[in-house]
């Protein structure tokens, strides 16, 4: 995988900045709704070539993807190309109608976000009334009988200690957990330093999901394999080789959590899709790299890859640094010393090159 | 009779082999073995008979025996299907819609 592939397995595909909650975390700042976001037409389009390049799936977000008026247009036309969906959602707009509707489509994956395990600790980060929200939507595809949905959470300092409560909550709905890395990305630049789970937390987030591999991760929590047998799936960044962004412009980013200038790898309005993935200066530098330069020695280098790019970046570390919560805490002596981005400004000169050269 | 891949599966080639997705599962697997890849590649997105995949051209580097020890496994897995239709039986109805 480190090498990337023909296409993505699947990307994700922010579908509107605009919500209608303020998440202290959101990895994509989404507030209001851009005047120049696809229109349905385009949206239409990129599915065909998702679907020409055998993109297996899309994982569909936002801002509130379920905002937009063409919302189920555009992913009954995805899945009736057979690319599969999978959407993330407040659940604000998954009323009895829309439950019923979503549980008769196929390939439809459904994953709602909570942040906590009570009314409290969810609304402190997604805002008030959100929890509320959340399980009535939970509750209106029980009714449904949508087949299971998914709850997902970011790994906080706060919903650490109450995974239990959370798989109960799951259970409850018959839906199942999905537990994320938080990325100090988008809002989550002001909210990681009180967010971001102790290094304590990040062994105890280890050990639970050592045993429950049953819970979903999106593969992103790799980083801590080296702490002892490596967790299931992907142990190295995905960003450019197996995944990558795109945004309600068009605009194509190395993975969810690099919406930023220097990870920008073209756009779809100015050039195909499938030539961005294939040709992209920013995607092939990921695709040569051997790994972060300060990590290739580790003896856990095999483990982890040297961790999550965007992570690095965004606490202001250089791509050839280890990962901030290294698990052999190679990380905060990094942070201590505040490197020098070297590689980070490689790619921002790459970044331009492909912009210049594609206009 | 005929086999081609399953409607639960997508596939495509891949520098070191070639990718299934279970759009049921949720599931990736990866095609590793160059049997594997030349019977899919073989088959693309339409059927053949057991027979004429084991006499293809594309397929004569392997003893017909693992051949069909690959395509059985493919079937125990679900990733192909047999269809009660033989290809010879789709081509002539391609050729009636004419």
């Amino acid at each position: 995988m480190r090498k990337g592939l023909a296409s993505p397995i699947c990307l994700t595909w922010e579908l509107t900045y605009g919500c209608n909650l303020k998440c202290v975390h959101c990895l994509s700042s989404s507030g209001k709704r851009r005047a120049d976001e696809l229109t349905t037409k385009e949206c239409k389009s990129l599915i065909d070539r998702f679907r020409d390049m055998s993109i297996f799936y899309v994982n569909i977000g936002g801002g509130e993807p379920m905002i937009r008026r063409d919302f189920f247009e555009i992913i009954e036309y995805a899945t009736q190309n057979r690319v599969g969906v999978k959407f993330s959602t407040n659940g604000s707009r998954i009323d009895k109608e829309a439950a019923t509707r979503l549980a008769a489509m196929d390939y439809l994956d459904v994953q709602i976000s909570i942040d906590g395990h009570d009314r409290e600790t969810n609304d402190a980060i997604r805002g008030a009334g959100s929890f509320d929200m959340a399980i009535e939507a939970l509750s209106n595809l029980r009714d449904a009988n949508f087949k299971t949905p998914k709850i997902s959470v970011v790994a906080t300092r706060q919903s650490v200690e109450h995974l239990d409560d959370l798989d109960s909550i799951a259970k409850e709905y018959g839906a199942q957990l999905r537990i994320t890395r938080l990325r100090p990305s988008g809002r989550g630049v002001d909210s990681y330093g009180y967010l971001n789970p102790t290094s304590s937390q990040q062994r105890t987030l280890y050990e639970w999901l050592s045993r429950r591999s049953d819970v979903l991760t999106g593969d992103s929590f790799f980083h801590l394999s080296p702490l002892g047998e490596p967790l299931d799936g992907l142990n190295i960044c995905g960003a450019g080789r197996v995944v990558c962004l795109v945004d309600p412009v068009g605009e194509v980013y190395a993975c969810p959590f690099t919406i930023d200038e220097n990870f920008k790898a073209g756009n779809i309005r100015e050039m195909d899709f499938e030539e961005i993935w294939g040709t992209s200066d920013l995607f092939r530098s990921f695709r040569e790299s051997e790994g972060p330069t300060s990590c290739t020695s580790c003896s856990a280098f095999a483990a982890c890859n040297g961790g999550c790019m965007a992570t690095k970046y965004f606490t202001g570390l250089s791509l050839d640094d280890p990962d901030p919560d290294c698990a052999k805490g190679h990380g905060a002596n990094s942070i201590a010393s505040s490197a020098t981005p070297t590689l980070v400004q490689i790619s921002r000169k790459m970044a331009r090159q492909v912009v210049t050269s594609s206009r | 009779m005929a086999i081609r891949l399953s409607k639960d599966f997508s596939y495509r080639r891949e520098e070191f082999g070639g990718l299934f997705y279970n759009f049921n599962t949720r599931q990736l697997l990866l095609a590793k073995s160059q049997i594997t890849v030349k019977v899919m590649d073989l088959l693309g997105s339409g059927s053949l008979s057991l027979g004429e995949v084991i006499e293809s051209d594309d397929l004569s580097d392997f003893a017909s025996s693992s051949i069909e020890a690959t395509i059985d496994q493919l079937l125990a897995k679900g990733i192909l299907t047999v269809t009660q239709e033989s290809s010879e039986l789709q081509i002539d109805r391609e050729e009636s819609h004419e």
